[in-house]
């Protein structure tokens, strides 16, 4: 059986170029901070052109969640990586929104295939 | 509904039992209908009598204002009474009774009379009936007659009002569900036009709707059209900023159109922040708008037009 804690733990790939993060199911501070550690520390790397958060997977993500991994956006941005999310469900949006958080804080496309396009300059 | 009628008569509801069925279920004889038609003959000469202090009792009811708000209606319904009573009381009870006596609920449920408001005015009759106009003392026997029968028929009324009540609720469900429309207006273009007045309700279901729909289609442009919008005050102008910011996590753009200058004028006198939203005054603008984001262009055929 998995540990406990497998399910709140990101996945980390790099793929043509593109550092691609598919977020747990289920969202833990402390899973959002190891994120954001092992994002940042990644990010530097001259092969890293932009970085994707997928958040297709993920059930429920509060405020606190949203502006956690919106923040780590920003931070790679401010070092010069185009950044982003892509996933989020029906279910988690309309949350989001009553929550009253600030959509411009990041940017977000549809899916994986939606931000590599993005990445490449063309359109999301 | 119709399929999950049992074929058992005790766990039918009674607005679909027959008449045989329910006189059985509520333990109505021949003899008890007899008693309740020599009771009838005794009290339904009364009946006038019986108006005045039922609607003495009514008039003091909360409810009455808002049922009897003219003087015609109050006639016309004290009429009625007399009619259905005399039915009641007739010592017959024959399916064409019970389909009268199921009107009387489908009438309730039509005005929205509460249902405890009926079950004290059945109380209160039972009372009016048989201890202010009863000429003398009434023997056990018709005491249980006529209350097993006035048990039958307020059960009737209430079951048949219960279920239109929610055949009401189920079409006003399903009115709300059409009234948010989202079509494919082209590839990745999805297009939502709402008339009329929008309430939190009806927000939160557009925004169901729609983010279910980007979901599905992958949609990357969506227009919501709101030239019918009856009013746009302050509440409504929240409602539709919140749409545009789920549709943008989802990673749809959002352009609403139909901003008339009426409107355009409510929302900045208003103060409404309408931030980084798309705005357009006419849905062609709007079009134009999306094709663009989506990379498509709409020409003439030359020589046509």
């Amino acid at each position: 059986m998995a540990p406990a804690d497998s399910n709140a733990r990101a996945t980390l790939q790099l793929s043509r170029g593109v550092l691609l993060a598919t977020l747990p199911t289920h969202l833990t501070a402390a899973g959002l901070q190891r994120l954001r550690a092992d994002v940042l520390q990644r990010a530097p790397d001259a092969a890293i052109r932009g970085v994707v958060l997928d958040a297709s997977t993920v059930e429920i993500m509060d405020a606190s969640d949203y502006q956690s991994l919106s923040e780590t956006l920003r931070m790679c941005m401010i070092m010069g990586r185009p950044s982003l999310m892509c996933g989020l469900t029906p279910g988690v949006v309309s949350s989001l929104v009553e929550l009253d958080i600030d959509p411009d804080a990041l940017v977000a496309v549809r899916d994986v295939e939606a931000a590599l396009d993005f990445l490449r300059g063309g359109s999301a | 509904m119709g399929e999950l009628k049992s074929s058992n008569p005790a766990l039918q509801g009674a607005d679909h039992l027959a008449a045989e069925d329910l006189l059985a279920l509520y333990d109505v004889g021949p003899r008890d209908l007899e008693r309740v038609g020599v009771f009838g003959r005794q009290v339904l000469d009364r009946s006038e009598s019986y108006v005045e202090h039922f609607y003495t009792w009514l008039a003091k009811q909360p409810a009455f204002d808002r049922f009897f708000t003219d003087r015609a209606t109050l006639e016309r319904v004290k009429v009625v009474q007399g009619r259905s009573w005399r039915d009641l009381f007739s010592g017959t009870f024959d399916e064409a009774l019970l389909e009268r006596r199921r009107q009387i609920g489908i009438t309730h449920a039509r005005i929205g009379l509460p249902p405890h408001i009926y079950l004290a005015s059945m109380n209160k009759s039972f009372t009016i009936w048989a201890e202010k106009l009863y000429p003398g003392d009434l023997d056990a026997a018709t005491v249980g007659s006529v209350s097993r029968l006035m048990n039958l028929d307020t059960a009737v009324v209430i079951e048949t009002f219960l279920a239109r009540t929610n055949e009401i609720i189920e079409g006003q469900r399903e009115l709300l569900e059409m009234s948010t429309p989202v079509a494919a207006l082209w590839d990745d273009v999805l297009m939502l036009p709402i008339v009329g007045l929008i309430d939190s309700r009806r927000a939160q279901n557009m925004m169901n709707d729609v983010l279910s729909k980007i979901g599905e289609t992958q949609a990357k442009v969506f227009v919501l059209d709101i030239s019918g919008v009856a009013v746009v005050d302050t509440a409504v102008a929240n409602h539709l900023i919140k749409i545009t910011k789920a549709t943008k996590l989802m990673g749809c753009e959002c352009i609403i159109s139909g901003l008339s200058s009426a409107i355009a004028q409510t929302i900045v006198e208003l103060g409404v922040d309408v931030g980084s939203v798309r705005t357009t005054a006419t849905l062609k603008d709007a079009v134009t708008m999306a094709f663009s984001l989506v990379d498509t262009e709409i020409k003439k055929h030359r020589g046509s037009g």
